[in-house]
């Protein structure tokens, strides 16, 4: 049996990579060969306060600067919101995430229920490139707080020269975890 | 996980507040909304989940539950004189207060006072 810090067995959160692990980060169209150095639990924390919403409307789309990472650092999270909103995600703020042909799913409230682990809302961020949400409240009346609570990990990592382990990585014979930061397309 | 917050919350006991003087000029805090470093911790609300009045030989009065002066949040509450309701969450609607919960009873016989107290899950 595997041990390893902030080990949940089933169920909960655990950590995308562990020390000394490596890493391939896809940001747009970028990727970054990463080892990672350090890592610590992020307990769970109100990530933003989209604020007051009148009945039926939308926020504007609203940067996440609280989720902003050190430099050569990435983060691994998952969330959920505490007032009756839905929310889209996008990273950066121009893509998508959750994304269908015809359709950007959603997080709201439901999600604790039919998701109680919250998998299926995990996102990365690499370095300050922060993810934006647009809240949506769906009632006949107005909310006065859109609060977002996100928990994950943090990861310090160093950058991976080696030629022939990065070719390696490349071609599937080595070990690397691929995470990606951000959403595709548009 | 998540899940934990569909349980029980952590659940905060307000003080003992006494109404002595009748109508909206004797409103008093009930509760007082969290409002430490709000940059730090992000805004705090929270629930009533329960409610205790004590009727201190007050007359028959209702007893006003709400934000700031005279803003209801709750249908008033008939109290009876000499008697003591509690009220449960199962009872209560789960109004969510982003402000200092307020009481105030609006007659009260000459040196009557209400006694009420509450318990709160904060949420934030």
């Amino acid at each position: 049996m595997e041990l390893y810090p902030h080990k949940s067995g089933i169920g909960g959160m655990e950590p995308i990579a562990l020390q000394d692990q490596n890493v391939a980060l896809h940001y747009g169209t970028g990727t970054y060969y990463r080892k990672v150095t350090f890592s610590e639990a992020i307990p769970p924390f109100q990530a933003i306060d989209v604020g007051a919403l009148a009945a039926g409307a939308t926020s504007v789309r609203t940067a996440m600067t609280r989720l902003d990472m050190p430099d050569e650092e990435f983060a691994q999270f998952r969330w959920y919101p505490i007032d009756n909103i839905i929310c889209r995600l996008w990273i950066p703020n121009t893509v998508g995430k959750y994304k269908l042909l015809a359709w950007q799913s959603y997080v709201d409230q439901t999600i604790i229920s039919r998701d109680p682990c919250l998998h299926l809302t995990e996102f990365f961020v690499w370095e300050q490139n922060r993810p934006s949400v647009e809240a949506m409240n769906p009632m006949d009346y107005a909310l006065l707080a859109s609060r977002i609570i996100v928990m994950g990990f943090r990861y310090v990592s160093t950058e991976i020269k080696d030629a022939a382990l990065l070719n390696s990585f490349k071609a599937g014979t080595a070990p690397c975890t691929h995470i990606w930061a951000s959403g595709i397309g548009s | 996980m998540a899940i934990t917050d569909m349980l029980k919350g952590v659940r905060i006991p307000g003080a003992v507040v006494t109404i002595n003087v009748a109508g909206v000029g004797g409103v008093q805090n009930l509760f007082q909304q969290s409002n430490m470093l709000v940059a730090q911790v992000g805004t705090r609300s929270f629930r009533i989940k329960k409610l205790m009045i004590q009727n201190a030989a007050a007359g028959n009065c209702y007893v006003h539950i709400g934000t700031g002066i005279a803003v209801d949040r709750f249908p008033p509450i008939y109290s009876i004189n000499g008697m003591t309701d509690e009220y449960g969450e199962n009872e209560i609607p789960q109004y969510e207060f982003f402000a200092d919960a307020t009481a105030y009873a609006d007659v009260l016989i000459a040196l009557g006072a209400i006694l009420i107290s509450c318990e709160v899950e904060e949420i934030g």
